[in-house]
């Protein structure tokens, strides 16, 4: 076997090894942010196509999975957010801090709503919660959220300051929990209080 | 500390970003606070609901088959695969003249 052909399969080795490693956790953060499977497939496929062509320039012993959400937060930003940008207006004025706990203990102790909520909330409603996030807020919530990135780990992935990090999750936070009240009542498992 | 101090630091103890100081203090302080005690449990539960109810596992061994087939294609320049095409028509050709 040529010298060419060896470092070739050394290198598909190491790649599958170190980075496809990662493949479901991509998956799973890219369906949230494309909202469908087929942009979803290849928008990880993209990534892990230019994370190859790259790979002589990943380092060795740093962060692989950050370097690899790096790459698919940038052209996720770039490619496909632009097909269905729209003007990302958010007024969140009128939502407290507090706005879902404040709710729920409303309804009462007696029969914990808190546990009921929880309990009765289906996937779809996560998910939908999330897909309907502002993309700005959506990216840094589904990196702490689901992928657990630290505060400073999110910021090296979107380029953003820390603090901006900080605000556009806390502010996440509070659309998630204002949207998840609404599928709650909608579905009918919580009562609007009188 | 007053409760308006450990609620300042709520999201950054659920999301483990709070110095061991921070939260030696807010532990303390939620050992004597029912009130605070249940919005951190809340915060809490609340993220772990999000985690759990997004992360429904995928099958993705389609997708990790088209990723390596799309890198051996690269590998196995120089030429496209539409120059491999060309090349083996005028290898047809020639045969069928």
């Amino acid at each position: 076997m040529s010298d060419r052909k060896s470092g070739e399969i050394e290198k598909k080795q190491r790649f599958e090894a170190e980075a496809l490693i990662h493949l479901d956790a991509l998956h799973r953060t890219a369906l949230r942010m494309t909202k469908n499977e087929g942009d979803a497939d290849d928008l990880v496929q993209e990534t892990y196509l230019k994370a190859y062509r790259f790979w002589d320039k990943f380092e060795e012993g740093s962060n692989c999975r950050a370097w690899l959400f790096k790459i698919m937060t940038n052209l996720f930003i770039n490619n496909y957010r632009a097909k269905t940008r729209s003007p990302q207006v958010v007024d969140l004025q009128d939502i407290d801090d507090d706005f879902l706990f404040g709710q729920l203990s409303a309804l009462g102790p007696a029969d914990n709503p808190e546990q009921h909520f929880f309990a009765k909330v289906f996937d779809d409603d996560v998910k939908g919660a999330i897909d309907e996030l502002p993309d700005d807020f959506k990216i840094v919530v589904v990196l702490s959220f689901l992928e657990g990135f630290s505060y400073q780990e999110i910021a090296d992935i979107t380029d953003l300051q820390i603090g901006t990090v900080k605000s556009r999750l806390h502010r996440g936070r509070k659309l998630l929990q204002k949207s998840l009240w609404q599928y709650a009542l909608k579905n009918g498992f919580i009562k609007e209080p009188a | 500390m007053t409760c308006e101090e450990a609620l300042k630091k709520l999201y950054e103890i659920v999301d483990n970003e709070a110095s061991q100081k921070d939260k030696e203090e807010i532990k303390q302080h939620l050992e004597h606070c029912r009130h605070c005690m249940s919005r951190y449990d809340f915060e809490n539960l609340f993220k772990k609901l999000i985690c759990d109810k997004a992360s429904t596992p995928c099958d993705t061994s389609r997708l990790k088959k088209n990723i390596l087939d799309r890198i051996d294609q690269m590998e196995n320049k120089p030429g496209s695969s539409f120059w491999n095409l060309f090349g083996l028509n005028l290898f047809t050709w020639r045969r069928n003249r």
